[in-house]
């Protein structure tokens, strides 16, 4: 991988949430890289820490009970952790853009569609000022809401969920960004506005080539229809990295292997039960010692319990975190 | 028994509308048709799925037949018959007042879609499971706490669990208690109601076994209301696809699946996503235009004209029928 | 079933209920908490005020005999002193003590009443405080002290009475217009409106110009206007929970009406007026000090905060009749605000986060 294709570098990034039950470790060391161009899924249930990973990037954690408690965010030669709140800001929606599942509630009712698409425009000065109005019914436009130019004056209670998200993208696309990440994007969606959504979500390739996409969700099928690289997360850390066909077609960690087994699958041959991976998802205080999965996983080992694996490179490009896969699981003990 | 044709619901030309008021003096400016003269029937044990995106009036018909929708709006109208045949013979329950429906109530329960809204957090879960038995049956407290104990444990929870609150369980131990309830006096039809779509992938499983566990072992008949067209698949003997308060295609789920027929349902079955990257560029997608039409401005004649690929100048005037394709499922529209 | 994993110790855990969490959460807040238990002992305290803080005497050992002048009146005459009417304990105290013959007289604490005057022919009242009189006189040459304390049982008193009936008829009528909804709602809310929109004050000065209002008349007028505003906070909170699914179960299980609303619906729907009730008695301890300030609350010589509040204002400069009706008044809403604070934390634990 050479370093010039790599567009945001994440360290060893640690968020805990002080609760009153206790501490939770929402994510506790994650490790990963967007390259230029890609669109990269981010896939994990409740309590994974997927969410918690997107809003650490750009620092919309809640403090308290949230605290990035340690990491690195580099981009552009810059830890996005350390440079003051004002530097936030011009990053925030110009560099970094981003996508939250609740179409109803992301627009402010009180200001105009166009006023809200406009107004990110001008904060970032990405046009001059006589083309704002333009550029922003071009967004629009680009996200196909008809009658765009007359559309702007509306206000978001006038537009319905699918079109809320479509102008949620219009804003998140308006100054051509470097990543856009995108929460949930179709969950609050039906399945025949989702698609639609996903493609406009990608057509930011389309504008900015090196532009790279990061889809964070609880639905594996939505990844595998979009992304080319996946990581799969599971109580706050990753548990695989991997390109999008050998996951699904080969997947390694036992938790990725349950997962895709527990999906009714109504392409393949009707079994009468479906696989389940036993137990439920612990609430981030109440994950086991070792690795996170030992409690829920069929081919847990005595050492599981104790150590905790490492994310290891199986192959070119493969990471997985769990003691099957490291070379000499005896040495990383103590 | 009476004449049995194996039906234990039958629908016919089910009509729910929601008047809406408005004005200075509260006259009726609009209404929401959200069923639209909708007819089937449920066979005895089978699980009839039910899919169709939101605002299709699904959820709506699931409440209908449990009738519940008098107490959230008590100015709906419902119309058209939904027959219960039990023991004694047919009763219509669309029209039932509360009181009256009270002694069907024990046959036909209902699961709901979200875990956390739909058990009383200031209940123990034993007093949760506990209240159906209270009004449908005249047991003591051990017979009770015995049954309770017993349900428990048939959902997979540990009857130890019975003296907690709902807080202190998970989505799907949640979702379990819910099942428990809609169990205890032993009905024979379930209405779940999306009952996995709120729960994490991993237990959406478990909850999904456990649905087909208990229908083979108590011979329940469920209506299976989701929107994930493949958890619908795999569950459903049937299904029907509704949509915009019609029904459009109803038939055995794999026909269905493997050779829908009208516009929608073809629309619908492309764009869900599968985990398979592979297949997901082989396969042919159809991308609908547009969003689904306010309820409260249904287009004439057939609902989805406005976005049908295969639309013509007709389609406008006639509200197109249910009729019998031949291979055992039911098609609303005339040019398939 | 194999699909659970049964929780290890089981035998250990302990169950929470939701009342139990808040009642955690409440204790957590500490000033709320420390308010609430010092409000409640006073207040306690405050229905004793007779026999701690009174003319009158505990015990008097007269002649071999003890009499309870607290539980009895007593003529003057009865114990050899030499006055009309009741007798004074203090100059008896004293008598006794010089006479020296085996006869004794236990005073309360503070031996002052709230209706005495105690004029001393030296000075004209007002008198500043003294050691006798800790925070001194007011214009009649009655104690401050004593009349701050019986006024404090006053002023609870009133405002947890008037804050039990109008909860009790706000939330009746709120949880029926909520429940039933519908037309039996429209009307009923435009009743409401129609009634909560009656000059209140004036109602009140006008009947309390006619007749002498009394503690039971006051709360019965601030009553039959004051509960108009639980019934909108109930109606939206039963239009709510009504919708939840678990109401709908209730009814789909075959539940009677009364059963849904005072199993599931009510005690779900109390939460949010729980949370301000501390709050509603502020208010009326505020209105029955404005009533009495302006002379239309309770009939004189009752001890009352807004009666002593205005002989401050008729006598700016006695400074102590200015400083300690206030000050004692500003420290009881801070604690109950505090107690409001505390319950409002227990109910609804907000955590006032920024993003950084």
């Amino acid at each position: 991988m050479h370093r010039d294709e790599i567009l945001l570098e994440v360290k060893n990034l640690k968020t805990y949430f002080r609760t009153e039950a206790g501490l939770g470790k929402a994510i506790d060391g994650v490790d990963f890289n967007v390259r230029k161009g890609e669109v990269l899924g981010i896939v994990g249930e409740s309590g994974s820490g997927k969410s918690v990973t997107a809003l650490s990037l750009i620092r919309l954690i809640p403090n308290p009970p949230g605290e990035i408690v340690s990491g690195e965010v580099l981009f552009e030669g810059k830890d996005l952790l350390k440079v003051p709140l004002e530097e936030m800001y011009k990053v925030r929606g110009r560099d970094i853009a981003m996508i939250f599942q609740e179409p109803m509630t992301s627009l402010n009712p009180v200001f105009s569609i166009g006023f809200q698409v406009e107004e990110i425009i001008r904060h970032h000065g990405f046009v001059r000022e006589s083309e704002v109005f333009d550029h922003a019914v071009k967004m629009l436009e680009h996200v196909g809401i008809p009658d765009a130019a007359k559309r702007m004056k509306d206000y978001p209670h006038q537009f319905s969920g699918g079109m809320r998200q479509r102008v949620m993208i219009a804003i998140a696309l308006a100054c051509d960004p470097a990543i856009l990440i995108a929460d949930e994007p179709t969950t609050a969606l039906d399945v025949t506005i989702q698609a639609q959504i996903i493609d406009l979500m990608l057509s930011l390739q389309e504008r900015r080539k090196e532009a790279a996409i990061m889809i964070i969700t609880h639905d594996l099928a939505v990844i595998a229809e979009t992304c080319q690289r996946v990581i799969v997360m599971y109580g706050g850390m990753i548990q695989e990295v991997a390109e999008a066909e050998p996951l699904f077609e080969e997947p390694l960690h036992p938790y990725t292997i349950g997962l895709l087994k527990s999906l009714p699958r109504p392409d393949l041959q009707k079994q009468h039960r479906l696989y389940t991976i036993p137990g439920t998802v612990p609430s981030i205080i109440e994950f086991p010692a070792g690795c996170k999965f030992s409690n829920r996983c069929e081919s847990v080992m005595p050492i599981c319990s104790r150590v905790e694996p490492k994310l290891t490179e199986v192959e070119d490009g493969r990471w997985v975190r769990c003691h099957l896969f490291s070379s000499s699981p005896e040495e990383e003990g103590e | 028994m009476m004449g049995d044709n194996g039906n234990i619901i039958e629908v016919r030309d089910l009509k729910v509308r929601y008047p809406i008021f408005g004005g200075l003096f509260l006259s009726k400016v609009a209404e929401i048709k959200a069923v639209d003269g909708v007819t089937f029937d449920m066979e005895r044990g089978e699980t009839l799925g039910m899919v169709g995106e939101s605002g299709c009036g699904k959820t709506t018909i699931g409440r209908a037949i449990v009738n519940i929708l008098q107490a959230t709006a008590p100015d709906v109208v419902v119309e058209g018959n939904i027959f219960l045949n039990n023991e004694d013979g047919q009763v219509d329950l669309a029209k039932m007042k509360r009181k009256e429906m009270r002694p069907y109530r024990s046959q036909i329960q209902m699961i709901f879609q979200d875990p956390f809204a739909s058990l009383n957090p200031r209940l123990t879960v034993a007093r949760i499971v506990e209240e159906p038995l209270l009004i449908h049956t005249k047991m003591s407290r051990t017979e009770r706490m015995e049954r309770i104990g017993w349900l428990l444990n048939k959902v997979g929870l540990s009857p130890e669990q019975a003296q907690r609150y709902p807080h202190e369980f998970s989505g799907g131990q949640r979702q379990r208690i819910g099942i428990a309830r809609a169990l205890a006096t032993n009905p024979k039809v379930i209405i779940a109601d999306e009952p996995v779509s709120a729960l994490d992938v991993s237990i959406q499983a478990q909850v999904i076994n456990l649905l087909q566990d208990l229908q083979d072992e108590f011979g329940l008949t469920f209506l299976f209301i989701a929107h994930d067209l493949s958890v619908v698949e795999h569950i459903s003997k049937r299904i029907a696809v509704m949509y915009l308060g019609d029904l459009v295609e109803l038939g055995p789920s794999t026909i269905v699946y493997s050779n829908p027929k009208h516009p929608y349902t073809k629309a619908l079955l492309s764009a869900v996503p599968l985990p398979d990257p592979k297949g997901a560029k082989a396969r042919e997608r159809i991308i609908l235009k547009g969003d689904v039409p306010s309820p409260l401005a249904k287009p004439s004649g057939c609902g989805f004209r406005t976005r049908c690929p295969i639309a013509r100048e007709s389609c406008a005037k006639e509200v197109p029928q249910l009729r019998d394709y031949g291979d055992g499922t039911k098609v609303a529209c005339p040019w398939v | 079933m194999a699909d659970t994993v049964p929780n290890k110790n089981e035998n250990e855990y302990k169950s929470v209920s939701l009342f139990r969490k808040r009642l955690k959460r409440f204790k957590k807040f500490k000033r709320g908490y420390y308010s609430f238990w010092i409000i409640v002992v006073m207040y306690i305290i405050s229905f004793f005020a007779p026999m701690l803080m009174n003319y009158k005497a505990l015990v008097v050992k007269y002649n071999g005999r003890l009499h309870f002048p607290v539980l009895k009146f007593y003529q003057g005459k009865y114990f050899g002193q030499d006055v009309y009417g009741e007798a004074n304990y203090r100059e008896l105290k004293k008598q006794f003590k010089n006479e020296n013959e085996g006869n004794w007289v236990l005073m309360p604490l503070y031996p002052y009443g709230p209706y005495e005057s105690l004029t001393d022919p030296s000075k004209e009242p007002p008198n500043a405080p003294s050691r006798d009189h800790w925070f001194g006189t007011d214009d009649r040459g009655r104690d401050v002290f004593v009349r701050l304390a019986y006024g404090f049982n006053t002023s609870i008193s009133f405002a947890l009475v008037l804050v039990v009936v109008c909860y009790a008829i706000g939330i009746a009528i709120g949880s029926l217009l909520g429940y039933y909804g519908g037309w039996f709602d429209i009307i009923g809310q435009r009743i409401i409106e129609i009634w909560s929109s009656m000059p209140f004050l004036f109602i009140v000065i006008i009947i309390s110009a006619i007749i002498q209002p009394n503690f039971g008349l006051l709360v019965g007028i601030m009553a039959f206007f004051g509960w108009t505003g639980m019934t909108y906070y109930m109606r939206g909170e039963f239009y709510r929970e009504k919708a939840k699914d678990y109401v709908q179960a209730a009814i789909a299980m075959g539940a009677t009406d009364r059963k849904v609303i005072f199993k599931h619906i009510l005690p779900n729907a109390l939460t949010p007026v729980i949370s301000f009730a501390p709050f509603r008695i502020v208010g009326y301890i505020i209105s029955l000090v404005s009533l009495d300030y302006l002379g239309f609350g309770l009939p004189p010589p009752t001890p009352s905060w807004g009666e002593l509040v205005q002989q401050g204002m008729g006598n700016i400069f006695s400074w102590w009749l200015v400083l300690f009706p206030l000050g004692a008044m500003f420290v009881t809403l801070l604690m109950v605000v505090f107690v409001g604070e505390a319950v409002r934390n227990a109910f609804d634990p907000r955590e006032y986060s920024r993003l950084r």
